[in-house]
């Protein structure tokens, strides 16, 4: 057991290395710098999206058939690190992490070939359609029906909290299919629903950092074609418990959560260099959050470094999401202390990194919230610790 | 990079954890918390004849050549099975005399450490004065508490003169000027602070390089973390059996969604400590910057974890929880005594100070400078 790179590792991570420099776009760079949402517009992150794609290193967590790396899970946790130390943008996650291992899973040979090349190429931008007003954390009872009728199904209903949705023009929903009786996650089925269909209406909704990343998505009589249905009918809660993992261990957090850390010291120098003093305080609890993010890699190299491209990371993804949200938030709080009293203000326009600071730390408790509410996540990891 | 244990590394550590759950029960743990030192003689023979006094001795001077690595292994056993005797301690002291003595020296202390007549310890003296006197050396200073110092038959100083320069000297029982002051620790091991006052110590000692003076501190801090990953795996787990057992307002605790948050917590604390742990073993030799970062990161780190898992398996426990009748009150102790010694305070300090400061925290831990 070891954690030195060999040779070839070492060759890997200077080509990862040259490629970024040669083409990771300035405005990528600096749109990732100044983020306060929870991820990049697609103006920032769709050109550093097709640098990928032309290089063919855009999904590196889907098997090689599918357009995958082939990479082991080391040479992922490398190129993640190295990716996003140097500033590159997240690619928007929704297609290639989340609805992408659904359709190469699940999907038949049409759907494949229809929408798999379409993520790599970003002729498709994805939005999720899980939540909705009266299905938060309880995600089961959503009310939202697609019954058949001739080729189709006719959908309506109301999605929530769909990030880019304003961006996107596909939206990967669960929807009631079933007759209701049974178990309420019975009768759930996982369409994929194309947002330029007549009777889809997308209105914004303002965040708590004053940001527009979230919507709620209305549907009224609109039509499916059936072939747009993922898998079987009435398993789609299933494909979603699947999805969900991915979500929660789809990659390295770490190497994001350390580009924050990065932000944040760079923002540290240029306070000092302005004769500010650091709080020691703010040092201490910067200091303890490093340690926690340092340990954080570890874990994650740990339980997704032997995973092979598109595995089922397991129950265990969902400690990872509960340390990822956590960290994400402890991350933005200790960016936040790092300016003292200058916290309190909110900048209007966002043009330096310490501008980014306070927006950041309030979008972050949206961490502990999407993706299975931390108290989700708490119930999920004691229900496994019983069965050991 | 290779997150896969050895064959030999997984065979040496079922052997220990065989022998610890056989043979090492409340009577044989009794029979060294009773004695007068702390540790029982046909126990420490026992641990000897394991070969883990060994573990980290060079082949060459009749030791396994396994490293910190493997030692850490066999401490998380330790951990589980609440070892009292000081097994780190003596085998970090045997490594000691390895590496800073000079062969004669090391022949001599080693073959005793080996067959487990006597134990050993290993304490930083700072702030040493140190003065040459024809063939011994008058040394003066204190030692903080040290495990394993009562009764040791070599306690293995490392002398930090304040000045660059450390030596290492090789202190044995009634050598004049030295003052022992013995104390029962909360994990029922034997502990001393140690005074210097012009002790005459005969100058067979070694002189080491800075580095390899906060090496050898390192790994033990090291196999401290791992013992106390052994107590908070083995505390952790007998919590989550406890409230599935236990039945109150008619349904088991586990079924109360407080109770079952805390199960959840203990159970990332253990991840996220077993990470720690990993991240400390597995940077020992990647150079001092890596090592400092890690061994700082996992003392810090487990010491909270320890906690979360500490609390919460006394409170899940309730009464029972805070009777010495069950394990869980002795592991609390064991962890409150992990986290109440060897500088945890001081850990935090060094990353703030080495990591933080010089901004390397900004830089992956793994994927990190001086990794070759």
């Amino acid at each position: 057991m070891n954690l030195r790179l060999d040779e070839s590792q070492r060759a890997f991570r200077a080509e990862v290395r040259d490629f970024i420099a040669e083409n990771l776009p300035e405005e990528s760079r600096r749109g990732q710098s100044l983020l306060t949402g929870v991820y990049p517009e697609p103006a920032i992150s769709v050109p550093w999206h097709r640098k990928l794609a032309g290089k063919g290193w855009l999904a590196p967590m889907w098997p090689k058939e599918f357009g995958g790396t082939g990479w082991t899970g080391f040479e992922r946790f490398i190129f993640e690190n190295e990716c996003a130390l140097a500033g590159a943008p997240y690619v928007f996650p929704l297609g290639l992490r989340l609805v992408g291992p659904v359709i190469f899973t699940f999907g038949t040979q049409a759907q494949k070939d229809r929408f798999l090349p379409r993520i790599l190429t970003d002729e498709d931008y994805w939005c999720q359609g899980f939540s909705e007003p009266g299905a938060g954390s309880d995600l089961a009872s959503l009310t939202t029906r697609a019954v058949p009728d001739g080729d189709d199904y006719v959908v309506n209903g109301s999605k929530i909290w769909q990030t880019h949705a304003h961006h996107a023009n596909m939206m990967f929903t669960l929807v009631r299919t079933g007759s209701g009786d049974g178990p309420k996650q019975a009768g759930i089925s996982f369409l994929l629903i194309p947002l330029d269909t007549p009777g889809v209406e997308v209105r914004p909704i303002v965040s708590i950092g004053g940001d527009h990343d979230v919507n709620q998505v209305f549907l009224s009589d609109v039509r499916v074609p059936k072939s747009n249905l993922v898998g079987e009918v009435g398993k789609g809660w299933d494909y979603a418990k699947f999805l969900l993992r991915f979500e929660r261990a789809g990659g390295f957090a770490a190497a994001r959560l350390r580009a924050s850390l990065k932000r944040i010291g760079r923002v540290l120098e240029s306070r000092m260099a302005a004769g500010i003093e650091i709080h020691p305080d703010a040092r201490r609890r910067i200091a303890e959050v490093a340690i926690d993010v340092d340990v954080f890699e570890m874990l994650e190299l740990k339980i997704l470094g032997p995973l092979a491209a598109g595995e089922d990371p397991g129950p265990i993804s969902s400690i990872l999401k509960l340390r990822t949200s956590q960290l994400k938030q402890d991350v933005a709080e200790a960016g936040h202390l790092a300016l003292g009293e200058d916290g309190a203000i909110w900048p209007t326009e966002v043009e330096s990194e310490s501008d980014a600071l306070p927006g950041d730390y309030l979008n972050s408790r949206a961490a502990t919230i999407f993706g299975g509410a931390r108290e989700v996540q708490l119930g999920l990891i004691a229900r496994e610790a019983f069965r050991r | 990079m290779n997150l896969e244990y050895t064959e030999d590394q997984v065979l040496f550590r079922d052997g220990a954890e065989r022998f610890l759950s056989a043979e090492y029960g409340a009577g044989a743990r009794a029979r060294s918390t009773g004695a007068e030192d702390g540790v029982d003689p046909a126990n420490r023979s026992a641990f000897a004849e394991l070969g883990l006094f060994a573990l980290t001795v060079p082949e060459r001077l009749g030791g396994l050549g396994f490293g910190p690595l493997e030692l850490a292994m066999v401490l998380e056993c330790c951990g589980r099975h609440r070892v009292v005797e000081p097994i780190a301690e003596t085998a970090i002291a045997a490594r000691a005399l390895a590496t800073a003595f000079d062969a004669p020296a090391a022949q001599r202390w080693l073959p005793p450490i080996l067959s487990g007549e006597i134990h050993a310890t290993v304490a930083l003296l700072s702030n040493a004065d140190i003065a040459e006197a024809g063939d011994a050396d008058i040394v003066s200073g204190a030692v903080p508490l040290t495990r394993g110092a009562p009764g040791a038959g070599l306690v293995v100083l490392l002398a930090d003169t304040g000045e660059g320069e450390r030596r290492a000297f090789a202190v044995t029982p009634g050598t004049e000027g030295v003052s022992v002051s013995a104390k029962r620790l909360l994990d029922e091991s034997r502990g001393a602070m140690l005074t210097l006052e012009r002790a005459r110590i005969p100058s067979e000692n070694g002189s080491l390089a800075a580095d390899s003076v906060d090496q050898l501190l390192d790994e033990l801090t090291l196999a401290s973390c791992w013992k106390a990953l052994g107590a908070m795996r083995a505390a952790s787990g007998q919590t989550a059996r406890y409230v599935q057992e236990r039945e109150q307002f008619g349904r088991p605790l586990a079924r109360f969604q407080a109770v079952e948050h805390m199960i959840a917590a203990q159970s990332v604390a253990c991840e996220e400590a077993e990470a720690a742990a990993l991240l400390a073993a597995l940077s020992m030799d990647l150079g001092p910057s890596s090592r400092i970062r890690a061994v700082s990161a996992a003392k810090n780190k487990i010491g909270r974890a320890s906690d979360v898992v500490a609390k919460n398996a006394v409170q899940a426990h309730g009464g029972m929880g805070v009777c010495d009748e069950l394990p869980i009150a002795g592991y609390f102790r064991d962890l409150a005594a992990f986290r109440a010694m060897d500088g945890s305070a001081r850990h935090l300090d060094r990353y703030e100070r080495d990591v933080l400061g010089s901004g390397c925290f900004r830089e992956s831990a793994i994927l990190g400078t001086d990794a070759p």
